[in-house]
């Protein structure tokens, strides 16, 4: 054997930097990856902005900003029951059956109602299937559509303002006294309290017995 | 004999099956596992290696397809044309009425948002008074069966809709010819009074039509034998909330017979030991039924002896009070008496004297399969009790002025099979039924059926519809408009609460058809109405689910019309006593006569007594199974008039010597995916000479073994005094019993206990006393709660999912056991053991005591129902949704989703309300969290308190026994609180410190003191 092979195998110098470098790498990929999942997967960054494309292009800016019209004249069951209720075509009909006959979004309107066929309204706001949201439970207790809505009264083509996950409910089932307004200032989306929000706030709450649950039962069932 | 002692409860040993009596290995091993051996396991030689492939697999390919992350696009679909008082998302309910053969119930019918979710009991209708049975709850089942017939069928194919008039035009010319001879109409009993008015006519039309009845359970026999001593045909309606006694010779008036429904609800009336005298129950029956669960005596006879206890009574009776029988007949009765001594006459003498002591406030009634002058001896019998008019009425039968309901079943089809095989008819259509099926076996009416052009009207492909030229779809009851009369005379409408989802006909169309006119049955209907004189008030009539309650009953009175030449000649023909083997024909509890065969809830239904699930059994004494060497799940032949039927048999305690009970309804070979090839058909052996039970049968040993599936042994509770039951006489000397049956050192809580003493806190409240074990609760929870039907194999590996299970224990000896029903379910324990080891906190208590599941949070671990105590939670090892043998393919195809669903239409039956659970997740009962949260929500909106009685869980509203409370136990006024007050609540395992909220009313019987004290004497000796 010569004296070259009787040298034992070493690893370079730069592989004891093996170790830190893997550590970087792994805890910085899974740091990365936590932050990937927690950032864009949440619905903050999911949902938040969806504003899918209507078959009518009918407009909230114009019908309840301009022309003033109230949200519970379409959305009929917002405060009676579970669902809001999208409006049946027949709605639509009590004025557009003299107004702005001739647009050709109208006509669609006025086939589907003489076919008794209903118009496919895409959905914006999912809510999961297991969690049980009721509107009418809020808006009887002072909870403005704006809470969760946003400015529709703004919008020509209606998206998600909030993230509707679940802590963010939790942050107003915990802080109510933030959002509740007088019961009958729920649909004046542009109405701002004249005092501090949190006083009146914290007087609502006591005066419309508001307790919001958190159990798990109240939503998921 | 049954104990009847005043034990100490803890002296009584409740037992659940043979293996646990015998202490054998096999149950050991059954209960100390939590989930059965293998229950972990996937099935269908998936291995978890296998699977995690597949779903490497799939992951990959739904990330190359391009899925997308966000949720899939959902569309929303108003009305066009919105109608009226119609609030998306708001339950409306409707009523209408449930008619199974001559059981007419008015219910009210739940519509969520236009499809028919659940059923619950019309409180206006006196046959429902608000309460149900498992028939009614499942009946929105059936209507959703993607197996139904869903077109015309000629020759098997299926007819276009333009030519199904032409179908019925063939019919129509067939009945031209000879003024309707070549063509008969076979039916079964029809309580719609425009069924009759159209059948009478088609029969003015065609005067040459014959038209015969057939139905394979039927009260006919009841009906006959008061014809013979009455010369009316009437029908017995019993007020069991007035009968201080009642004897029931094998009858099952409290499970399977007509207007159970009714009558468990005046019979639990008279068993709350607090409110009312208790009434006194014997009953003597060869089989355990519901009605001798719950009796107070009750006696084990093979069918035929029952007639013989019937003479030894009503002798005794006759004999005290006089009567209309002759001396002659008076001196036959009591040799006949005599000769028989299956019951002691010490027992016989105490029961004669109970109802002599008892003149009007008793009820002395048989069942079905008891023999004609058996009913009319009890019409006389009653009458000298001044029983009729008090306890019992009579009302007219209704449609009893047509020849078709007069002539018996059995008469019926005997002629109908004669006149056929003559060959005097060409074509025959059967009007719903399974006549080739259920038809007694002598008339072979499946040669004879093959020879005619058959038309048969059914739901469901069943044999009678292999055989037929022609099969027209028949519309379930929740799509059609008809009426139905009850037996105690009671009209009311059936309202359809959907659009037909298939192109079927109803009866009373098809029969309409046939006259040639093309009327809806809507107008068909409103045209009998009209005819009858009902012209004002359809609305009301709509609304109420009642038109009219039955008129005041008549007492018919005493007549001959060959009643003492029939109980003439049945005393002659049963003074020679027969030790042959016996054989009873029962129907199915769960199937009826096997009409509800395609419905999975029914499939898996634990019979009461037996608990057995898709199959049925012969069911054999534990003595009879000895001396056969026969034990459960064996296989015999059991041949008898030389035909051999094939079964399991099931070794019931309790169940008389010497004799067998088959259950009709099962074995179809052609019926639907759920229902096809499920236990044996025995209506083989079924003549029209034996048709109720049958003697001289032999009983051979087959080799092999059946794996029936049981859910018996699910959860057993060890022999802990879980049931507390006391006779009456200790009870008002001991009324706080059941608080001192388990001794504890005092309890603490390892943690901070939390007060509720605020808000709502619901509680439950089950009253032993009344409750009969019928299970119409865990129906109506099914129905309610979306829970799904797992399949034999999976009962089999103890993964039944029904979240209320009802125990049934035996007590005493094997030979002559008492049975006790238990209706356990999450006890929503203030200190639940569950909570405390679930690791992610999926199931917690809520503010309002309840003990909720968050199904999305929960990750399988089993942990919750490792520590149960009462084993009341339910893991989805699968899909069973999925699982289903009626699921479909997905046309759509998601990231970590099911390839199959539900039937489109199955998933129409779905509670919006309730989670549909996926596999993987643990799920129990909520206390109905979802009607607590709408009333709540209602209340809250309207800016008050929820009243008492406002929150109905599902249980509670269908319960017929009313044993069920629900409520705010902090509102003192409210009826579970005043219940949870009583001296006879008790919480089970209060050893463990659970704080329940449901807890138990204990059980109170009422035995005859003479009967106690013969029983101690026997014993003494």
């Amino acid at each position: 054997m010569t004296e070259e092979n009787k040298k034992p195998y070493v690893f370079p110098a730069w592989s004891n930097y093996i170790p830190i470098i893997a550590l970087v790498v792994v805890v910085g990929g899974l740091l990365s990856t936590i932050f990937v999942f927690w950032y864009w997967f949440s619905p903050k960054h999911l949902n938040v902005g969806y504003a899918p494309e209507q078959p009518i292009p009918y407009s909230h800016r114009l019908h309840a900003g301009e022309l003033g019209i109230d949200c519970r004249y379409c959305h009929t069951q917002v405060d009676k029951g579970a669902k809001a209720s999208i409006p049946p075509v027949e709605t639509c009909m009590n004025c557009h059956n003299i107004v702005k006959k001739d647009s050709p979004h109208i006509i669609k309107l006025r086939e589907a109602y003489a076919n008794n066929e209903p118009i496919e309204w895409v959905k914006v706001h999912h809510m999961a299937d297991y969690a049980y949201f009721d509107h009418s439970r809020h808006v009887n207790s002072g909870v403005s559509c704006v809470s969760c809505h946003g400015r529709v009264d703004q919008m020509d083509v209606v998206h998600q303002v909030e993230p509707l996950s679940m802590a963010w409910c939790l942050e107003c089932h915990r802080a109510p006294e933030k959002h509740v307004r007088p019961k009958d200032k729920v649909t004046d989306l542009s109405w701002t309290p004249s005092e501090s929000q949190e006083e009146l706030g914290k007087r609502l709450v006591e005066l419309y017995h508001i307790n919001p649950r958190e159990d798990c039962s109240t939503c998921h069932r | 004999m049954s104990s009847l002692e005043n034990k100490n409860m803890s002296e009584k040993h409740y037992w659940r099956s043979f293996d646990e009596l015998e202490g054998s290995k096999e149950f050991e091993k059954f209960h100390h596992r939590e989930f059965q051996e293998g229950a972990s396991e996937l099935e269908d030689g998936v291995t978890r290696r296998n699977f995690l492939k597949l779903m490497g697999a799939s992951v990959a390919f739904a990330t190359a397809s391009g899925c997308s992350i966000r949720k899939p696009v959902q569309k929303i679909r108003p009305y066009a044309q919105m109608p009226e008082h119609l609030a998306v998302g708001k339950a409306v309910y409707y009523a209408t009425t449930f008619v199974n053969g001559e059981d007419v119930v008015g219910v009210l019918a739940e519509s969520s948002e236009g499809r028919p979710t659940k059923i619950e009991g019309n409180p206006l209708h006196p046959q429902s008074l608000g309460k149900t049975n498992h028939f009614q709850q499942a009946s929105v089942l059936d209507l959703y069966d993607p197996d139904r017939v869903q077109n015309v069928l000629k020759s098997g194919k299926p007819v276009e809709p333009s030519q199904r008039d032409a179908v019925f035009g063939e019919l129509r010319a067939e009945l031209k010819k000879n003024g309707g001879s070549d063509v008969s109409v076979l039916m079964e009993t029809s309580v719609s009074q425009t069924d009759h008015r159209l059948l009478g006519v088609l029969q003015k039309q065609y005067p040459a039509l014959s038209v015969f009845r057939y139905d394979s359970v039927n009260r006919d026999t009841i009906t006959q034998g008061l014809y013979s001593v009455t010369g009316k045909y009437v029908s017995p309606q019993y007020d069991f909330e007035k009968a201080d006694v009642v004897v029931a010779f094998d009858s099952d008036f409290l499970g399977a017979e007509v207007s159970n429904v009714r009558n468990v609800n005046a019979f639990a009336k008279r068993r709350d030991p607090d409110e009312s005298s208790l009434n006194r129950l014997y009953a003597f029956e060869q089989t355990f039924t519901v009605t001798g669960a719950k009796a107070d005596h009750r006696f084990k006879l093979k069918t035929s002896e029952v007639e013989k206890i019937v003479w030894k009574v009503s002798s005794k009776v006759i004999s005290a009070l006089g009567g209309p029988v002759s001396d002659d007949m008076k001196r036959k009765l009591a040799r006949a008496a005599k000769a028989s001594s299956v019951v002691e006459d010490t027992v016989v003498n105490a029961i004669a004297k109970d109802v002599l002591s008892s003149k009007g406030k008793s009820v002395l009634l048989a069942g079905t399969s008891q023999s004609e002058s058996v009913h009319a001896l009890l019409f006389v019998v009653n009458q000298l009790l001044s029983n009729n008019g008090s306890t019992i009425a009579y009302p007219e039968l209704p449609f009893s002025d047509s020849s078709i309901v007069r002539k018996s079943s059995l008469d019926s089809i005997k002629e109908f099979a004669s006149r056929v095989k003559r060959g005097a008819v060409k074509t025959v259509i059967a009007l719903g039924g399974n006549p080739v099926y259920a038809a007694p076996a002598d008339l072979k009416l499946k040669d004879v059926l093959s020879k005619v052009n058959l038309v048969h009207v059914t739901s469901h492909l069943n044999v009678t519809a292999e055989l037929a030229n022609v099969v027209i779809p028949r519309s379930n009851f929740l799509e059609t408009w008809s009426d139905a009369v009850s037996l105690d005379g009671t009209k009311s409408i059936v309202q359809p609460l959907i659009k037909r989802l298939y192109d079927s006909y109803s009866d009373s169309e098809v029969l309409a058809r046939l006259l040639g006119s093309n009327k809806s049955d809507y107008t068909l209907v409103r045209d009998t109405f009209r005819s009858s004189g009902l012209t004002s008030g359809w609305k009301k009539w709509l609304h109420a689910g009642v038109v009219a309650a039955g008129t005041s009953s008549v007492v018919p009175s005493l007549q001959d019309r060959g009643f003492i030449s029939s109980i003439n000649e049945s005393l002659k023909s049963a003074s020679k006593s027969s030790d042959s083997l016996e054989v009873t024909f029962k129907s199915s509890y769960a199937l009826y006569d096997g009409r509800f065969s395609n419905n999975g809830w029914l499939q898996e239904l634990p019979d009461p007594i037996t608990k057995l699930t898709w199959d049925n059994a012969a069911y054999v004494s534990p003595k009879t199974a000895k001396s056969l060497k026969l034990k459960t799940n064996d296989m015999v032949a059991v041949s008898v008039n030389g035909a051999e039927v094939e079964s399991a048999v099931y070794v019931l305690p309790g169940h008389a010597e010497n004799a067998l009970t088959l259950t009709l309804g099962y074995g179809h070979t052609s019926f639907g995916r759920i229902g096809e090839s499920k236990g044996f058909d025995v209506s083989v052996l079924r003549t029209s000479d034996d048709f109720s039970y049958a003697q001289d049968v032999t009983l051979v040993k087959r080799k092999g073994s059946y794996a029936l599936a049981t859910t018996q042994d699910h959860g057993s509770m060890e022999g802990r005094p879980h049931y507390r039951e006391a006779d009456l006489d200790y009870y008002n000397d001991h009324k706080d019993f059941a608080k001192h049956m388990v001794e504890h050192p005092p309890l603490k809580s390892l943690f901070d206990e939390r007060p509720y003493d605020t808000g709502y806190q619901w509680g439950m409240a089950i009253d032993l006393s009344k409750c009969v074990g019928c299970n119409a609760c865990l129906v109506a929870c099914q129905s309610e709660n979306n829970i799904p039907i797992v399949g034999k194999k999976e009962i089999l590996n103890g993964r039944d999912m029904h979240w209320i299970r009802i125990d049934r224990y035996f007590e005493g000896d094997e030979d002559n056991p008492r049975v006790v029903d238990q209706p356990v379910t999450c006890l929503h324990c203030e200190n639940a053991p569950c909570e405390q080891v679930c690791p992610v906190a999926a199931t917690v208590h809520s503010e309002e005591g309840t003990n909720d599941m968050a199904y999305n949070r929960c990750i399988g671990t089993r942990y919750c129902s490792d520590n149960c105590p009462v084993k009341v939670r339910r893991f989805n090892f699968l899909d069973y949704h999925q699982k289903n043998p009626q699921s479909v393919k997905k046309d759509r195809f998601h990231l970590f989703d099911y390839i199959k669903e539900p039937a489109e239409t199955v998933q129409m039956q779905f509670n919006p309300d309730v989670t549909v659970r996926m596999r993987g997740v643990m799920e129990k009962c909520t206390f109905c969290i979802q009607r607590i949260s709408t009333v709540r929500k209602q209340a809250a909106n309207e800016n008050r308190l929820i009243e008492d009685g406002e929150v109905v869980a599902a249980c509670q509203q269908s319960c017929p026994a009313d044993a069920i409370a629900f409520g705010n136990i902090l509102d003192e006024n409210s009826k579970v609180a005043k219940l949870k007050k009583r001296e006879r609540d008790y919480h089970i395992l209060e050893q463990l410190h659970l704080k329940p909220r449901l807890s138990y009313l204990a059980s109170v019987r009422n035995p005859n003191p003479t009967l106690v004290k013969l029983e101690k004497k026997k014993r003494a000796a």
